[in-house]
């Protein structure tokens, strides 16, 4: 049976892409190297795949049929063409069809009505951390956390499926080891008045709860206490996913930067793994 | 028009057909919507202010704002009149 070796998070934003360069050298430098730490991390677990809690920003998923949890079920998942100002992101990544199926029967065991989607793409979400990790040839099952279009499902359901999804791991024979990557947040504004605001107290108290390793207290925001964080500090449910499902144990900080030009504090996350929930 | 399909409108501009036929003629790209003269002009214009106050996501008028090449200055300035920080928690109702 398959087993969680490696947990981590990390913010996303185009702006890693379109203002590459623009920030101060030593601040890329400790950005990117932390991505890179991240990147390293999973690729030194020995993880054959990586279960990716990430949140579509209404590019493959929209309005019309907006599912609040969905998992990628396919061999591949290009990109996403409605962001092509992102020309370095590659063409797509390989999915294991396989662990993903898995995972959609067992939450669906699990009383989580999880979409299966057999075609879907990717956008920054997925492709923005992934692509700063380096080199890391190993499938992905990426799994859509509504965050983008209210109403949205409370912080608590993403810490149950963290530990639902754990289980749905160690219950998995065709791999023995599968990394989590939770991706987004901490606070951030987008499209909104105020773009571009970070508010490094808000931050402060997610990161420290996540420190401590009290996801499970950080979940129990409400909707509203997590908003304060902006429209991208929903993303926060990403992070609590992956908390719950490495045991929720206290989480190493690898970076945390604030930089105005990327519209974020931006921070790299690492769980070591711990007993399940 | 519904605040749905606005939404639905500002996120078909993000795809290269849709952004295609919106540059080549607009005209035959907003038929359907059943817009007024004004939200014509507010999608056409880069009327980000307009487009905010009528419903539209925030995800989706920043990309709508990187496609019509809005600087984040302008977009700051358009939006100053709502409230601060809004943070987009907006949908929970139908508008």
């Amino acid at each position: 049976m398959a087993e969680i070796v490696a947990a981590v998070a990390a913010s996303h934003t185009p702006l890693l892409f379109l203002r590459h360069d623009d920030p101060a050298p030593e601040v890329r430098e400790r950005v990117f190297s932390a991505y890179e730490r991240m990147g390293k991390l999973v690729a030194d677990s020995g993880a054959e795949a990586l279960i990716v809690f990430g949140n579509d920003h209404l590019h493959s998923l929209f309005m019309d049929r907006h599912p609040p949890l969905a998992v990628g079920v396919a061999p591949k998942f290009p990109n996403v063409p409605s962001e092509a100002y992102m020309p370095e992101v590659g063409s797509g990544r390989a999915g294991d069809e396989k662990l993903g199926l898995h995972l959609v029967k067992e939450l669906l065991a699990g009383h989580f009505d999880a979409a299966m989607c057999q075609e879907v793409g990717l956008d920054h979400s997925f492709v923005c951390p992934i692509h700063f990790m380096g080199d890391l040839p190993i499938p992905i099952v990426p799994i859509y956390q509504n965050t983008v279009s209210p109403p949205l499902a409370p912080a608590r359901r993403a810490y149950e499926i963290g530990i639902a999804v754990r289980r749905a791991v160690e219950k998995y024979d065709g791999l023995d080891r599968v990394a989590v990557l939770g991706t987004g947040a901490p606070s951030h504004w987008i499209g909104t008045p105020g773009m571009g605001r970070i508010d490094e107290e808000w931050d402060g108290r997610v990161i420290d709860l996540l420190r401590a390793g009290d996801a499970k207290g950080l979940s129990e925001w409400s909707n509203e206490e997590v908003l304060e964080g902006g429209n991208g500090g929903n993303e926060i449910r990403n992070w609590i996913s992956t908390a719950a499902a490495a045991g929720d144990t206290p989480a190493d900080l690898l970076i945390y930067e604030v930089e105005p030009l990327w519209f974020l504090g931006v921070t790299v996350l690492y769980w070591p793994a711990g007993p399940a929930l | 028009m519904s605040r749905y399909l606005l939404n639905k409108l500002v996120h078909e501009i993000q795809f290269p057909e849709g952004r295609a036929l919106f540059d080549s003629s607009p005209e035959a790209f907003l038929e359907g919507y059943d817009l007024t003269e004004d939200e014509v002009a507010a999608v056409r214009g880069g009327d980000v202010r307009t487009l905010w106050g009528m419903g539209v996501n925030p995800y989706l008028l920043r990309v709508y704002q990187l496609w019509m090449k809005i600087s984040d200055d302008d977009f700051r300035a358009q939006l100053a009149e709502f409230p601060y920080p809004d943070s987009g928690g907006r949908g929970d109702d139908l508008g």
